[in-house]
């Protein structure tokens, strides 16, 4: 089976990538286009995506427990430069899996993600993908309980460029943006849940990624904590141009995105704009 | 922002479950520094004892398996003190018994005439006037540990022995020991003839090379007796031996228990703390980051413990040297290798005990981890 992608004309820089499956009935050749400047045999039965392709899942599976909890069932997203997605889906829906995989924390069991034209299954260990390409927000915050406001923003840096010197300020700096410059000192357990989200914000965006990827960011604030949570999510997307997909159960937060995506049953069923794939 | 600060941190917020592990680490790495202490104190005291004597060689019975070793004839000793080579002698027999509160005291007794008496000084009394007269000379440690003065008497081998006079010696081991006329001890300890160690001197300007060749030369006289020089007698002594066997037994044992310890307090803090390793772990950091951090935790907790372990055996040993019956009898001489020996040997328990905890650790899938939650 051939998967072909609807949109453009081979681009200059694009290179075709093949993907075996094992547990997929069909075998899929599948072909990204995403990429950037990078040599590869052009082949004629590539079509084109955009240029501002980010960020790719192509006919992503992913099971749990020995096959019987079927999370996601071939899924296709194309998440583009400048994007702000939202996934909503009931529980158990694959919308956080779909988000794992496109953040390098988990790998398909078939199918593949794609990050500006590279399959993430070929870079070999994600950490460095995940230190610079990618900033996480979670639901729980998942900051360090025994580290300042502060630290814990530096927490990424020490796997980026970033010098020892530059970290501190860096993330003062980060803190400001956030709203919280007279907290960087205080710890987690100091801080309301909104703060603790806006710290894990500015986290997420110490090492500057081109991609921010939020779990449930306002699932455990309350209705005034969430919506300062998503006016700075919306702030960092429209000031910053950065490329943001979110997950949520909420549609009031779901609504600040600028394309909404819902998922059942581990299949994506309403994309309310571009239908990434056809097959 | 580095690793040290998160793992200080990290001990921090688990203040209790780390001063425990420490302490555990610590009691075996005191016993280590202490019995290490406790073998130097006792080379140290018999070399002092040697070089007050004026000795340059000791005979003994070989392969001793006691502290005071199996007494032998007399006339052996003479026909060795007929060697060339050999200024003069002075047989001793020694003994350690029960003597009034104290548990053990060294009852020592000195040939007649012999060199040996030379080094003595009386502070107190006078010396014994004849060789089997029953008098006791008691060194000052013994004298105040045992709580008698002259005049005073004492109770050994079933007879009162009057104490005629109180000695000062050089060496630590004489101070805290009873002094007895050899004839004396010989009788009252049914060992009439007999001694347990010969006491050599080498005529004057001997070379060391030529010093051994006698000792040689005795050991092939007389298969059954070891000879040493007395700057190497203190190494070959049975209860250096011994110390030495116990110190190797308590670093095994430091080594078992400082593993486990550690160990299980890493391995509950890996378990702890799963969600904060796959939260590191999907924001970027390498597994061989986490792997540095979780083995930099064991290892500092390795120093720590080696370092608390030696300021134990400091206290430990002022707290011994409280009691007379103990601070007379024995040294712990802690000296700076026995301190780094110790410190660097809980560093590397403290390492390789962290080794399983971080190879698990980093090998954490951050989904799993969140699953985890």
């Amino acid at each position: 089976m051939v998967q072909i992608f609807r949109e453009g004309s081979l681009a200059e820089g694009n290179f075709p990538v093949y993907s075996s499956t094992e547990k997929s009935p069909s075998l899929y050749l599948i072909f990204c286009h995403c990429g950037r400047g990078r040599d590869s045999q052009k082949s004629a039965e590539m079509e084109v995506v955009p240029s501002q392709c980010l960020s790719e899942a192509i006919a992503v599976t992913r099971s749990y427990e020995d096959g019987r909890i079927q999370a996601l069932r071939g899924v296709d997203l194309k998440v583009k430069e400048g994007d702000f997605i939202s996934i909503t889906g009931s529980s158990g829906s694959g919308k956080t899996t779909l988000l794992q995989m496109l953040g390098g924390l988990d790998s398909p069991d078939s199918g593949e993600i794609f990050f500006r034209g590279q399959a993430l299954s070929g870079m070999g260990d994600l950490s460095s993908f995940r230190a610079r390409k990618v900033g996480f927000v979670f639901q729980s915050f998942h900051l360090l309980p025994t580290l300042t406001a502060s630290e814990n923003v530096q927490v990424p840096m020490v796997e980026s460029s970033i010098s020892r010197k530059e970290r501190a300020p860096r993330a003062t700096r980060l803190l400001s943006e956030v709203g919280l410059a007279d907290r960087t000192q205080s710890r987690p357990p100091e801080l309301s849940g909104g703060e603790r989200q806006r710290v894990a914000i500015a986290r997420s965006l110490a090492n500057q990624p081109e991609l921010l990827l939020a779990d449930e960011p306002t699932g455990n604030l309350d209705r005034a904590s969430a919506t300062m949570v998503m006016e700075l999510l919306s702030r960092i997307h429209r000031e910053n141009g950065m490329t943001l997909v979110l997950v949520t159960h909420d549609p009031a937060t779901a609504a600040y995105a600028s394309r909404q995506i819902h998922m059942s049953d581990g299949m994506v069923k309403h994309p309310t704009s571009e239908p990434p794939l056809s097959r | 922002m580095n690793l040290l600060p998160m793992v200080a941190r990290n001990f921090k917020a688990r203040r209790m479950r780390t001063a425990l592990t420490l302490f555990g680490i610590a009691v075996g790495m005191m016993a280590i520094v202490a019995l290490m202490g406790l073998s130097r104190g006792f080379e140290r005291g018999w070399d002092q004892t040697m070089n007050a004597r004026g000795t340059d060689a000791v005979i003994n019975r070989a392969a001793a398996g006691s502290p005071i070793p199996a007494p032998f004839s007399e006339d052996i000793a003479a026909s060795i003190r007929s060697l060339p080579g050999i200024e003069s002698s002075g047989g001793v027999l020694s003994s350690l018994v029960p003597v009034g509160n104290l548990p053990m005291v060294l009852i020592t007794s000195w040939e007649w005439s012999s060199y040996i008496w030379n080094h003595l000084s009386i502070v107190e009394g006078r010396m014994p006037q004849q060789p089997d007269e029953q008098v006791i000379l008691l060194g000052k440690s013994a004298s105040q540990a045992l709580g008698k003065g002259v005049g005073e008497t004492l109770l050994l081998y079933g007879s009162k022995f009057p104490v005629c006079g109180i000695y000062e010696s050089a060496s630590m081991i004489e101070s805290g020991a009873i002094l007895i006329p050899l004839e004396v001890m010989q009788r009252k300890s049914d060992n009439v003839g007999k001694i347990n160690f010969l006491n050599l001197r080498f005529d004057p300007g001997t070379e060391s090379s030529k010093a051994r060749s006698i000792c040689r030369e005795i050991e092939t006289i007389h298969p059954g007796l070891s000879a040493s020089l007395a700057s190497e007698s203190a190494q070959q002594n049975s209860t250096t031996k011994a110390v030495r066997g116990m110190t190797l037994a308590v670093t095994l044992l430091s080594m078992i228990v400082g593993l486990t310890s550690v160990m299980n307090t890493m391995l509950m803090s890996v378990f702890e703390r799963t969600m904060e390793i796959g939260v590191l772990r999907a924001i970027g950091w390498k597994a061989s980051r986490i792997r540095r951090m979780i083995l930099l935790e064991a290892s500092l907790l390795g120093v720590a413990g080696g370092l608390l372990g030696v300021l134990l055996a400091f206290a430990v040993r002022e707290i011994l040297y409280l009691f007379p019956s103990i601070g007379s009898a024995i040294r712990i001489e802690i000296a700076l290798d026995a301190v780094l020996f110790t410190v660097v040997f809980a560093t590397i328990v403290g390492a390789i005990s962290g080794l399983y905890p971080a190879i698990r650790a980093s090998r954490m899938k951050p989904t799993v981890a969140f699953r985890h939650q």
